[in-house]
């Protein structure tokens, strides 16, 4: 067959079966529900290289600070079993610079822009809401509560109910744009449902989980930690399961769309987290391994719906069977 | 700059001294590397995530195949930890993902300026491809240095007109017993050149030593920096490197994408302390 016949064969084909891909997270309509992940992917012009950015659904760029950020010392990082502990201590170049240099490039692309905020108080997150509530080039706000590498703030807001729901408050008060909590797997399971209803609470409207889980690797040469900073944060294969546990368990108790992510290496696995509930994926130390990840995941997805005809992400995640109750 | 990720086969990996040769042969953006670029090399097969991340190596030569279209490259490495064990252990026809050329290159001396490489270890890497791309009429001087005579590699291809090769070994088993530093600080203090630029790689107390002495004598120094990295395409953060800012304060740059060649002068050493 020629190749020209074929292609039209193909195209006739397609016709047939065309999914829906496009989600809803908050007010932020997405053409389909791959993301990629805060810290994974700079500020999209590095990505630009290898593929156009507008295949994606959204991208979360690097978390952002008031104030521009050396981040910690080296090394900050260290390979382990199937997975990446880092401690890069959110280094950004602070929000005046990236809306002067680094939101231009973004600006000029059709996909919707989510910038991850992070404060050391209440009152930074506030102000750094603030800041780029009138740049209506962002399409929503994903608020880091969990980050494990900073001294002050990150982590210690999402790691109680009642802290989380005062930062999404005081920040829901201040921004018209779409917030997203980030959620981190570092605390209970009990404390993670209670965090995650908190913040819808307070205003948020969709949730992310998880950010990466806190660990140690041993630089057994040396006789001391890998990382300078003793501890970092997991990510990679290594942490999937425990990602999909979390997607699985807030979607039992909230209703706001559920933005999975950890440990996406392929079409697969990102298939698993829309299966367990989540509205959309994100990609994160993925990119690193595989920098034409997520576009691949985009094609993955959108194939494997043609295939088994499935209309939307909704229906795909209806097909989900949980087991009977189990005797422990 | 361009930037692919090819699959590649393998044509040659194997033991070379102490150190492992690689070479394969590529045919897009690869063969237009510069010296001092390098390439991150994903280990596991497309599938498999162990070892998860890509190693990053320096191109130690690029070679001419046999079809027009296509280069070689040659890679030089040392079998330290897993990623680099399970490399030694491809065989000829298989198969690798190489993402490159990455970073930027070594800048080429001015007119009349001496050239002087200087490499530790498995830091003769990138000199190797630097070497053979310098124009052969330029005054060159090459010190290398290494623990020992096995970790000396390469040796034949530093070969052309005036070359002033030397070499240190620190348990003296070939040329100068000792540090590559003193040999050249000796070379230094009999010639005296005031226009001279330096290259190196090697291990970080070396090129600290190295420091110094470009500042003694004035040289232009640039090092091929490494650092521990993960994607080498300037997203992660992970391989920072702190270099002066004109207000003498701190930057953290990329080492893969701002670097890995920085010029010594700009890099902050006092960090380190």
């Amino acid at each position: 067959m020629s190749s020209k016949k074929r292609k039209k064969v193909k195209s006739k084909f397609t016709k047939l079966f065309k999914p829906n891909l496009s989600v809803r997270i908050g007010r932020l309509l997405m053409k389909n529900p791959v993301m990629v992940a805060s810290g994974c992917f700079g500020y999209g012009e590095e990505m630009s290289k290898f593929y156009s950015l507008n295949h994606l659904g959204a991208i979360v760029v690097k978390g952002t600070t008031l104030e521009p950020r050396l981040g910690n010392q080296l090394p900050r990082m260290a390979e382990t079993p199937s997975g990446m502990l880092n401690s890069i201590g959110l280094q950004n170049v602070g929000v005046e610079k990236f809306l002067k240099e680094k939101l231009p490039f973004l600006k000029k692309q059709k996909v919707p822009i989510v910038v991850n905020i992070n404060g050391k108080t209440k009152e930074e997150y506030v102000l750094l809401a603030k800041k780029l509530d009138s740049c209506d080039d962002i399409k929503a706000l994903e608020i880091n509560i969990s980050c494990p590498n900073v001294k002050e703030g990150g982590i210690e807001f999402g790691s109680s109910a009642l802290s989380a729901f005062k930062i999404v408050q005081a920040i829901r008060k201040v921004t018209k744009h779409t917030l997203i909590t980030k959620l981190s797997p570092n605390v209970s399971s009990l404390q993670l449902k209670e965090i995650a209803q908190a913040c819808v609470e307070a205003g948020s409207e969709a949730l992310s989980a998880i950010n990466t889980v806190l660990g140690m690797a041993v630089d057994l040469k040396n006789y001391r930690p890998a990382l300078r900073s003793t501890t970092g944060g997991l990510s990679g294969p290594a942490i999937k399961p425990i990602g999909l546990r979390v997607i699985y368990e807030l979607h039992q108790v909230v209703s706001v769309p559920l933005i999975g992510m950890g440990g996406i290496l392929s079409v697969g696995d990102a298939l698993e987290y829309l299966l367990v509930g989540s509205a959309a994926v994100a990609i994160g130390t993925g990119n690193y391994i595989n920098p034409f990840l997520a576009f691949e995941v985009v094609n993955g997805i959108n194939e494997y719906f043609q295939t088994n005809q499935i209309e939307t992400g909704s229906d795909f995640s209806n097909r989900f069977k949980a087991w009977d109750d189990c005797k422990l | 700059m361009y930037i692919q990720d090819e699959k590649v086969v393998i044509l040659e990996n194997g033991p070379t001294g102490n150190y492992f040769k690689l070479i394969f042969e590529c045919h897009g953006a690869l063969t237009r590397a510069l010296p001092g670029q390098f390439i991150n090399i994903r280990i596991s097969g497309e599938r498999e995530a162990f070892p998860l991340l890509r190693r990053p190596f320096s191109i130690a030569r690029m070679l001419s195949s046999t079809n027009k279209k296509s280069k070689r490259i040659e890679v030089l490495y040392s079998v330290l930890q897993i990623g680099t064990k399970l490399l030694s252990l491809k065989r000829k026809g298989d198969f690798l993902y190489v993402l490159g050329p990455l970073g930027h290159s070594f800048p080429l001396p001015e007119k009349n300026e001496e050239t002087i490489i200087v490499s530790g270890g498995i830091g003769i890497a990138p000199l190797i491809f630097l070497f053979e791309s310098l124009d052969p009429q330029i005054k060159l001087s090459i010190f290398l240095g290494a623990k020992t005579k096995r970790e000396i590699v390469h040796r034949d291809v530093f070969k052309r007109k005036n070359l002033n090769l030397q070499i240190a070994t620190e348990d003296g088993t070939l040329g100068t017993k000792g540090y590559v530093t003193a040999i050249l600080s000796r070379y230094l203090e009999a010639h005296r050149t005031t226009r001279s630029i330096l290259y190196a790689c090697g291990p970080r107390a070396m090129l600290k030593a190295l420091d110094g002495i470009c500042d003694q004598w004035g040289l232009r120094g640039y090092f091929s920096w490494e650092e521990k990295m993960a994607c080498g395409i300037g997203i992660c953060l992970t391989c920072a490197c702190p270099v002066k800012t004109a207000n003498e304060g701190t930057n953290m740059v990329r080492c893969c994408t701002e670097g890995p060649i920085f010029e010594t002068s700009k890099i902050d050493w006092d960090y380190f302390v």
